[in-house]
């Protein structure tokens, strides 16, 4: 049933997906992914970046794994350089109702509301030590406001 | 990825069970170095984190975790979920209430004792799996086997339960939720309900215990009690800690798998269901010998006997009353 919902997804990114969101690739429902466009008059506007989704055999009840791909990954506050990204609603705050799509748009907002393109204060640490899937890492909310 | 809770008897309640320690830095986002994706609220400062959804070996104390890839740690998560799935089905066969008794036996007295005294009026009990998701599953099992075996006696029961999940889509709808983000849940409980008309016993229980029906089941009723609350925000966001919104409490505590639930939600789905609930509270408490019931009442009319729910501390089960039980005399 839970490739029903991704079959589902995958349709309707293909029809309407929200502005600056592109599929690049979707071969299967266990890895998409997906192109996303700094928004106009934001700080990275005219930017392009790659995201990965791995869906696991739970998803939508366990969230997937997203994350930044390829050369250029966001510089951003809550974005590390090895891709992953500190956002509630992929971790704790996931709920069964989102989609490729509504997690785009968070992505897209939270890039849009940066005011000053700088890493994590602990970029260096963290993606020194952290495991390759952003699951695993304890995240800590502290600042939704950039 | 997989995170299946760990291997507990009850449901870990929240933010209040284990916890393991972590430390980060007061500037850090993220600690790289414990295996789970919990988190602490905005504002806060990361030392101490509820190990709610967490559950394996590597989540132990700070600095003695060995280093597993995240292929190992999904190795065992399996194992774990797999061992789990043996030793205790989402949802089990009834059982003799004196059963469960046996598990007090070398335990508290208070248990015993009201244990003894809820036997009168009660013979027996069905264990639901203690994965944080056993009030949603309890409440949708008695619910539809109440619903089955008066299918003959009183199919008007069924006509009912049809109509109410079907207007339960509606309610979705209306708490802004996408049909395309709900609609495999949704069609999977009513397809359940439908089958009702020719399902025994066996496979009623059959369709609980797999893992796709009966979590979909689950899930799809903790839309309608998120989607009672967010349709009732007036009433019910008082009652949420302070600076938490509706949408907020219902994304973390209602809508995600494994939550537990509170009074809160029982009340938001008796009410979005009309389907009136008794728990039995079965507590530690050793100045009274009889276990307490306490009713939530749906606001229209109450139509069928309420379902009664046993509830331990963190745990409910389903408990059959002794004149319910018989076919026919729902």
């Amino acid at each position: 049933m839970f490739a029903r919902r991704l079959s589902k997804e995958l349709k309707d990114l293909a029809l309407n997906a929200p502005a600056g969101v592109n599929i690049i690739d979707a071969n299967d429902f266990k890895v998409w992914k997906l192109g996303l466009a700094g928004a106009p008059g934001t700080l990275y506007e005219g930017e392009k970046f790659q995201l990965e989704f791995n869906f696991g055999p739970n998803y939508p009840l366990e969230s997937p794994q997203v994350l930044f791909i390829g050369d250029n990954v966001p510089v951003h506050p809550h974005i590390y350089s090895n891709g992953h990204i500190c956002l509630d609603v992929l971790y704790n705050h996931w709920s069964p109702v989102q989609t490729v799509a509504s997690i785009c748009l968070s992505l897209q907002s939270m890039l849009s509301s940066c005011t000053s393109k700088e890493p994590p204060p602990d970029n260096a640490t963290y993606v020194k030590t952290a495991r390759a899937n952003p699951k695993h890492t304890t995240w800590a909310f502290h600042d939704d406001t950039v | 990825m997989n995170f299946t809770p760990p291997p507990i008897p009850t449901d870990a309640p929240i933010l209040a069970a284990t916890t393991t320690a972590t430390t980060t830095s007061s500037h850090a986002h993220a600690d790289p170095t414990v295996a789970a994706a919990v988190a602490q609220p905005v504002g806060a400062v990361p030392t101490i984190v509820a190990a709610e959804t967490m559950g394996t070996a590597t989540t132990g104390a700070q600095g003695q975790e060995p280093q597993l890839t995240d292929e190992q740690i999904l190795t065992q998560m399996q194992a774990i979920k797999d061992e789990e799935a043996n030793l205790h089905p989402l949802v089990d066969r009834s059982v003799d209430l004196l059963e469960l008794a046996q598990e007090y036996e070398n335990g508290s007295e208070t248990f015993k004792t009201k244990i003894q005294n809820l036997s009168d009026t009660h013979d027996r009990m069905r264990r639901s799996r203690g994965d944080g998701n056993c009030f949603y599953r309890a409440f949708a099992f008695a619910w539809f086997e109440r619903v089955m075996l008066a299918i003959k006696s009183k199919p008007e029961l069924h006509a009912t339960a049809v109509r109410t999940i079907e207007e339960t889509k509606d309610l979705l709808l209306a708490a802004q939720f996408e049909l395309l983000a709900f609609e495999d849940f949704y069609q999977v409980t009513l397809e359940t309900l439908q089958n009702l008309v020719h399902y025994t016993s066996d496979e009623l229980l059959t369709a609980f215990q797999n893992d796709e029906i009966s979590n979909s089941i689950v899930m799809h009723f903790r839309l309608v009690a998120s989607a009672f609350l967010k349709t009732h925000q007036d009433e019910y966001a008082p009652f949420l800690e302070f600076g938490q919104t509706m949408d907020e409490f219902c994304s973390m505590h209602v809508e995600a798998m494994g939550r537990e639930s509170e009074e809160m939600m029982l009340i938001a789905l008796t009410k979005a269901t009309h389907i009136s609930i008794e728990v039995a509270y079965l507590s530690g408490n050793q100045s009274a010998v009889e276990v307490n019931f306490l009713p939530f009442l749906p606001d229209t009319a109450v139509y069928m006997p309420p379902l009664v729910l046993l509830y331990r501390p963190g745990h409910y089960d389903i408990l059959y009353r002794k004149s319910h039980c018989l076919e026919g005399v729902i």
